[in-house]
Order: structure tokens, then C-alpha cells, then sequence
């Protein structure tokens, strides 16, 4: 079944649209002929005015407005989930995801069309996400009066399970994902983003080495040592939890 | 069990890959239920899977805007900064090379020849001139920069202005200023700063150094990234990299990285976190940001006192500027409503000038007339004027202001609001529920910046807010003010759509023709699923099945994975007219 449209609210406002109307039989009137000809006339003489995403490519690095925007427009959703994923509600996505457009624009000259853009344009996304975490740990190292990251006070519990919780296992799922967050934190950005892409985005070895930089047996060895490392610190925090 | 191991059993049984046989299959899962280790690894799975999806991954269209329209400044800054210094692609290098050898000879003797007939003839006229490239204004930032290079430069308090000074300056000019050149033609090239904020980026390898001269003291920068903030009264300098030496009143400072000297101080301090951001925002690109909220219109008292604004400004122009200046060559760029004018001042030196005489329109430029020993920083977080920069009597000028131009050119005891606290604050007030302060914030950004990128954001949000009510004149109204100025923008798809989706609350044929125009229109939206779901069920529930059908085809060819792939496939097969 279709979602309503016009529901759905998060930040601002409801800015991310998808649902639809379940009102809207009860609201069609009879519409005229003529208005319903035109709208739909343009589904016989022009089909989809889709573009490749090689001619795409082409005119954005001819900095045609309408290529950019249209190249923006297909990945920026997938450049935000990706941060998202992989930095948690960091305050500096949005400057993070503005960066890395920005360096797509610039540097589209640079890109062969070997992989994907999509590919590409993740793999700006990766780094820009291990500069952004090298740079958190080393403010967070050098001053104590930075405040610490914390997403776990962005926790609603209720959207973590289904069912009603009791508000003990409110607190107690917040607690976990408190201390898995530490962990995470304590992980080098590399292997924190090696293990992300594989645990959380799914990708394969090979997509992950490819999207980092880095050789299959590299990532292969960053994945395994942030889980011993994930692993030890989980335990040792269910050891020293009273 | 190791990691991978786990992780793929895990993988073929949660993931969706199938397992042909059906015994391995179940040998996978009892493993995976049995296998303490896999037990663990895939608890801590879980857990880490929720701690990065409990964070909004869903990119709404407010941020999906505003980012884009940070992205398009930032391209545009960066094209205008390199336009001037953009080198050749690799392939072409040794060709230009050689052209360049061979072309380098008769340039050079030509520069030559001219330099010495031209110093010969005037007597040492400036080679170095500020050359603007870009100018924002705040009532009308997209406006063009004058194509001219320039020796005497003034802008309103609204007004900024980045320009390069030769090759190796490049400045960002914020008003209320006034600024000379003078010495272009010698290795120490002289601003005169008469007030206002100068931020520069200057490379002294070429050999060249740089001075600026405000009223109370004089900065020698050697190379380095630096802001100078000169009123009448006191000269603050900051240093982003590098070493500025400063002389006034006999004291000598130098001011390294990170540190800031005002001269009314004695010591030398680190900059505050005002001075660090507007370094970091010039360094974004976001230059525009230290512009100052253009100055009502109906400023009525303004108004009454023009004429002896007018004889003010006419008067500092006589005695402020410097004897180094040199007033038959100088050109002058003002703002004169909304539009930019530049003069060679020396035509018109003992006429009218474009600030004293009638301004076309007869609307008077309150701000553009202000006293030279107003003080200068409108911006956010600036440190606050002494309160004898607003006497009267501490006014070099000759003429002594208006009481009524005293106080409609005094600063304000707080920081100016600029484009982002409002925008912050209304997001804050929203955010804890209080849509009044929220709406309140944001029609202040819209009517302080109107042509402001965030000013969109803002309407936008207004928009939302009141379809949120249930207000679509207003909601329409906010949409129409978005697509009306700007037919390319980075809010226009989304306020098309949002157009569309009020338009299905309550008037479905409009709806209908709206939602067919944008799936036209932008095939690679974001919305276009959702709009053509919306279409197709509007068509249905007025019984087309056989157009609507057209448009399942459109949407499965478009979105085959799509979230009503399944619904329209099913649609496709069963269609009833």
C-alpha cells in the first residue's frame, strides 16, 4: 500500500515526503478532458527525459547549472545516509556533505568513469569522514572542555523496537548504544569506517576496499582487529557495569 | 568462529542470498544459534547497526536545498578566485610553453616601454589598483562588479567587496569603508584605511610589501592572512598566519598566528572566537557573511537629515583624504540603490558627486552617508565602538552630524544578527516547539536578507510552518516569493513540489497539472516516486485507468526497485477503466 503524501515530519518541518494521499479518491472530482489530455501529453511525445550519467558527467564539467544540480539530486541522499552512517548525528554532516560536493564539482576532470560515480562520489565520502574523525579525536584529545559527541541523547527508544518498552529498557537500550558509540569512538577512523561499511551498510570486502582505497587483505585485517578491539571493550565495560 | 565466518553465515541468511541447498541451510542457522561466539558477534551487530541508524539518515528537503546552495556559492567563489590564475591542462603545457618563450620577449619590452613612458608622463602613477571581482550587497547580492580598476573605494555599511590588489593580495572589503591606495607604483604598496574592515591574504614572495595606514596606526604585513578593523579611534588587527608588525603611538607590536592587538590595548591577546570564524568563513568562501543588514527603507529620520549627510560626506571627502592621494586620477565605487556606480572622481571634482547630488529615483542613501568616524564593525560579535567614536566632537569631519544622524547611524549595543544566528535561532525555537519565535526569526531573516540564499531556506520553512497549519494562501504565497525570483535556485524543486503536495489538500486538478510538470520537469528528483504515485492515484481515483497506466510504465521504468514497484506492477496487470 502507498504511504500518504504530506505526512511524516522530522526536523524543521515534514521535509522528507514519503507518503501518499489514502483522502485523495474521496477529493477527485471529475476533472475536464482537455486538462487531463494536456497533463498527460507529454507522457506520449516525451518520454522520460532521462540522462546518462556519462552526458550527465559531461555537461557538469562544462559547470552546466542544471547537470550539477541534477548530479546533486541523484546522490545527495545517498552522500547523506552514507555520512549519517558513518559519523552518527554529527552537527557538521550537512558542512561535511557540502564539502564533498564541492570536491566532486571540482575534481569531476579527475574521475574516468571507471567505477560508478556513485562509487566515486562515496569514496570522496569515506575520506571526508576519516579527516572529520581523525580531527573529533584529536580536539577531543588535546581539550577536555570540547564537549563529547554524544548521539545516545538523541535516542528515542521507542523507535528501536517494536512494542511498548518499559522505560527501564528505555534506559538500558540507551546505555548500550551509549557504550557501543564509546567503542566505536575508540576505534581509529579507519577501521571504525572499514567496519561500518561492513556492518552496517553490507558491503563486501572488495566494495570496501574500493570505496576506502585500500587493498582487500588491508580491509580484511582493519575489520578484525576492530572486532577484537569492538569485542574488548564491550566486555570489559559489562565487567565494570555494577 | 571467527568475525568473517559469522559474518557470513549471517550474510546468506539475513541478507536475502539463497542457499540452494536446503540442509546447508539449515546447518547455517543452527550454527548461528548454537555458536556462542556468533551469538555475540552478532549481538554486537545488532547494537552497532542501531547506534548508527538511531541517527535521521533521511535527507530532508529543506537541508537537501541549503546545502546545495552553499555548494553553488562555494563553486562560485572558487571559479572567481581561480579565473585569474587558472593554468593549463597537462596535454597543452609544453605547447603553451613554447608559446609562451616565444611571446615572452616582445611582451616583456612592450610592458617595459609603457611602464617607463607612463611613469615618464605622470610622474609615478599607480601600477597597482584594486580590482574588484565580486560584490555582495545585501538588498541585491547578485549584482555585477565594476570591470574597472580603482585607486579610491567606498561602501556602504551594507555592502561587501572582494578584490585583488596586483598579484599577490587578494582583499575582502566590508563596509562602512573607505579605502585608498596609494604608492602603486613603489615596492611598498600603501593602503590608506580611513575605517571599515579589511580582511587580506597577502603573498610577499613577488618582493612587494604591503602597509595600511589607518588613523592611529600603521600594520606592515610581509606575507601572511590578516584582518585589519580601522575607525576613527582605534585600529585592531588579527592574524590568521604569518607576522604583522604595527606602529602606533609610538609602540610597536608584533602580532603573530592566532593573535590580535587592538590599539587602545597593550597587550598583544589571542583572538576571540568572533575574529577566528570570520577568518574561517572568509576562507569558506562565505565572504558575504560579514555584510551588515541593508538599512530599512522607511528609516524616515534617516530621510530628514539626507541634506546634511550629504554635506558631511562632501566635506570628509575634501579634507579625509590623505595628502599621498593623488584626486585627479581617483575613482570612486559607491552603492547607490542597489546599484553599482563607478567614477573617475577627478571629472567631477568640483561638481556634484554621486553621493552629494541627486541620486536617480530621489531616494535618499541613509547609510551610504554615514560620518567617516562612525564606527566601523556592524558584524556579529564585534567589539563594541567607544562610545567618543559617536560624539560629535570626535568627528574629524568638519561639519558636526545632526543629533537625529547621531542617533540613526549609531551601532547597536548588541551584535547585529546576521543570515545565520536568525537562521539558528529560528531553528532552535522550532526545534523546542515555540513555532511563534520560530516564524517570528524567520520572516525577520527574509525582510533583513532578502536576497540571501537562506532567505529561501526561511520561506521555505515559512511554508512548511503554514501547511503545516493548514494555511495554504500562506504556504502558496511563501512558494510563489521562492519561484518568483529565481527560476534555478536550489529551493525551486523543492518548492515546486511542495506546491504540488498543497495543492493535493484541497484542489486536485491543479494538483494533477502540477505534479505532471514536475515529474517532466525533474526526472531525477528525489520526489519524482512519490510524485508519480501521487499521480497515479489521482488518475485512479478518477477512473483512468488507462492513463494512469501510462504512468505505472513511467514509474517502473524509472524506479524498479521502488517502493510501489510492487503495487504498480500489480496495477499494471489488473487495470479496470
Amino acid at each position: 500500500m502507498v504511504q500518504p503524501m504530506g505526512g511524516g515530519g522530522n526536523r524543521l518541518g515534514d521535509g522528507a515526503v514519503r507518503a501518499t494521499p489514502a483522502f485523495l479518491p474521496a477529493l477527485v472530482p471529475l476533472w475536464p478532458q482537455w486538462l487531463l489530455a494536456e497533463a498527460l501529453s507529454f507522457t506520449r511525445e516525451r518520454p522520460a527525459p532521462e540522462t546518462s550519467e556519462e552526458e550527465l558527467v559531461a555537461r557538469a564539467r562544462r559547470n552546466e547549472p542544471e547537470a550539477l544540480q541534477t548530479l546533486y539530486q541523484i546522490h545527495s541522499a545517498a552522500v547523506y545516509r552514507r555520512l549519517t552512517h558513518l559519523l552518527g548525528a554529527d552537527p557538521e554532516r550537512e558542512d561535511l556533505m557540502q564539502e564533498v560536493f564541492v570536491d566532486l564539482f571540482r575534481q569531476l576532470d579527475r574521475y574516468r568513469g571507471g567505477a560508478s560515480l556513485r562509487t566515486y562520489v562515496l569514496r570522496i565520502v569515506s575520506h571526508k569522514a576519516c579527516d572529520h574523525l581523525r580531527q573529533r579525536r584529536r580536539q577531543r584529545r588535546v581539550s577536555a572542555e570540547v564537549p563529547r559527541f554524544q548521539p545516545a541523547t538523541e535516542v528515542d527508544a521507542s523507535e528501536l523496537s517494536s512494542g511498548a518498552p518499559s522505560p527501564e529498557e528505555r534506559v538500558g537500550h540507551a546505555q548500550e548504544l551509549a557504550i557501543v558509540e564509546e567503542a566505536l569512538e575508540k576505534l581509529t577512523p579507519k577501521k571504525r569506517i572499514a567496519f561500518l561499511l561492513r556492518v552496517v551498510d553490507n558491503l563486501s570486502l572488495k566494495e570496501i576496499a574500493e570505496q576506502v582505497g585500500a587493498t582487500v587483505f588491508t580491509v580484511a585485517q582493519r575489520l578484525r582487529h576492530a572486532d577484537r578491539e569492538l569485542q574488548g571493550h564491550l566486555a570489559r565495560r559489562k565487567r565494570d557495569r555494577p | 568462529m571467527t568475525f568473517a565466518g559469522c559474518r557470513q553465515i549471517e550474510q546468506v541468511l539475513v541478507g536475502g542470498a539463497a542457499v540452494g541447498d536446503a540442509t546447508l541451510g539449515a546447518s547455517m542457522r543452527h550454527h548461528l544459534q548454537t555458536c556462542s561466539s556468533c551469538r555475540r558477534h552478532q549481538g554486537t551487530w545488532t547494537l552497532v547497526r542501531r547506534s548508527a541508524l538511531v541517527a535521521n539518515d533521511v535527507l530532508d528537503d529543506l537541508t537537501r536545498a541549503r546545502v546545495f546552495g552553499r555548494v553553488q556559492a562555494a563553486l562560485g567563489a572558487g571559479a572567481t578566485a581561480r579565473a585569474g590564475r587558472e593554468r593549463p591542462g597537462r596535454g597543452g603545457r609544453v605547447r603553451f610553453a613554447w608559446s609562451m618563450a616565444f611571446a615572452v620577449v616582445p611582451i616583456l619590452a612592450f610592458v617595459l616601454g609603457t611602464r617607463l613612458r607612463h611613469s615618464e608622463s605622470t610622474g609615478g602613477a599607480a601600477t597597482v589598483a584594486l580590482e574588484p571581482y565580486a560584490l555582495h550587497v545585501t538588498a541585491q547580492p547578485r549584482l555585477a562588479v565594476p570591470d574597472k580598476r580603482l585607486d579610491h573605494l567606498e561602501l556602504p555599511p551594507y555592502a561587501a567587496m572582494r578584490a585583488r590588489l596586483g598579484p599577490a593580495a587578494d582583499l575582502t572589503l566590508a563596509g562602512p569603508l573607505e579605502l585608498t591606495v596609494r604608492d602603486g607604483d613603489k615596492p611598498r604598496v600603501e593602503l590608506a584605511l580611513g575605517r571599515g574592515t579589511l580582511l587580506g591574504d597577502f603573498d610577499g614572495s613577488g618582493g612587494r610589501s604591503l602597509r595600511i595606514s589607518t588613523a592611529d596606526a600603521t600594520v606592515d604585513i610581509v606575507g601572511t592572512r590578516f584582518m585589519v578593523v580601522a575607525t576613527a579611534i582605534r585600529t585592531r588587527v588579527a592574524v590568521d598566519h604569518g607576522l604583522v608588525r604595527i606602529e602606533s603611538k609610538g609602540r610597536v607590536r608584533l602580532v603573530g598566528p592566532g593573535l590580535a592587538w587592538s590599539t587602545d590595548e597593550e597587550d598583544v591577546r589571542p583572538f576571540d572566537a568572533w575574529t577566528a570564524d570570520t577568518f574561517h568563513r572568509a576562507a569558506l568562501g562565505r565572504w558575504q557573511d560579514l555584510v551588515a543588514p541593508p538599512v530599512p527603507s522607511d528609516a524616515k529620520a534617516a530621510d530628514r537629515t539626507e541634506g546634511a549627510a550629504k554635506e558631511r560626506v562632501s566635506g570628509a571627502e575634501d579634507t579625509d583624504r590623505g595628502e599621498g592621494a593623488r584626486p585627479a586620477r581617483r575613482r570612486r565605487v559607491h552603492v547607490r540603490r542597489g546599484i553599482v556606480v563607478a567614477v573617475r572622481a577627478g571629472s567631477q571634482a568640483h561638481g556634484p558627486s554621486p553621493l552629494t547630488g541627486s541620486p536617480a529615483g530621489g531616494a535618499p542613501l541613509a547609510a551610504a552617508a554615514m560620518p567617516p568616524s562612525t564606527p566601523a564593525p556592524p558584524l556579529e560579535g564585534a567589539p563594541p565602538p567607544a562610545v567618543s567614536a559617536l560624539h560629535p566632537a570626535s568627528s574629524p569631519g568638519p561639519s558636526v552630524p545632526a543629533p537625529a544622524q547621531v542617533q540613526a547611524a549609531e551601532p547597536p549595543t548588541q551584535p547585529r544578527a546576521t543570515v545565520a544566528t536568525l537562521y539558528k535561532e529560528a531553528e532552535r525555537a522550532l526545534r523546542r516547539g515555540d513555532d511563534a519565535a520560530g516564524k517570528e526569526r524567520l520572516v525577520s531573516l527574509v525582510r533583513a536578507f532578502p536576497g540571501d540564499v537562506m532567505a529561501d531556506a526561511a520561506r521555505f520553512e515559512l511554508a512548511l510552518l503554514a501547511k503545516k497549519d493548514g494555511d495554504a494562501a500562506a504556504a502558496m504565497a511563501q512558494i510563489r516569493e521562492i519561484l518568483g525570483h529565481d527560476a534555478s535556485g536550489p529551493f525551486v524543486e523543492p518548492a515546486r513540489f511542495l506546491r504540488c503536495r498543497v495543492y493535493l489538500d484541497g484542489d486536485p486538478e491543479a494538483a494533477e497539472t502540477c505534479l505532471t510538470r514536475f515529474v517532466r520537469d525533474y526526472p531525477q528528483s528525489p520526489h519524482d516516486d512519490a510524485a508519480l504515485r501521487a499521480l497515479i492515484e489521482l488518475l485512479r481515483g478518477k477512473g483512468r485507468c488507462a492513463k494512469a497506466s501510462q504512468l505505472v510504465e513511467m514509474y517502473l521504468q524509472r524506479h524498479p526497485n521502488g517502493p510501489f514497484a510492487a503495487e504498480a506492477a500489480r496495477l499494471r496487470s489488473h487495470c479496470e477503466e
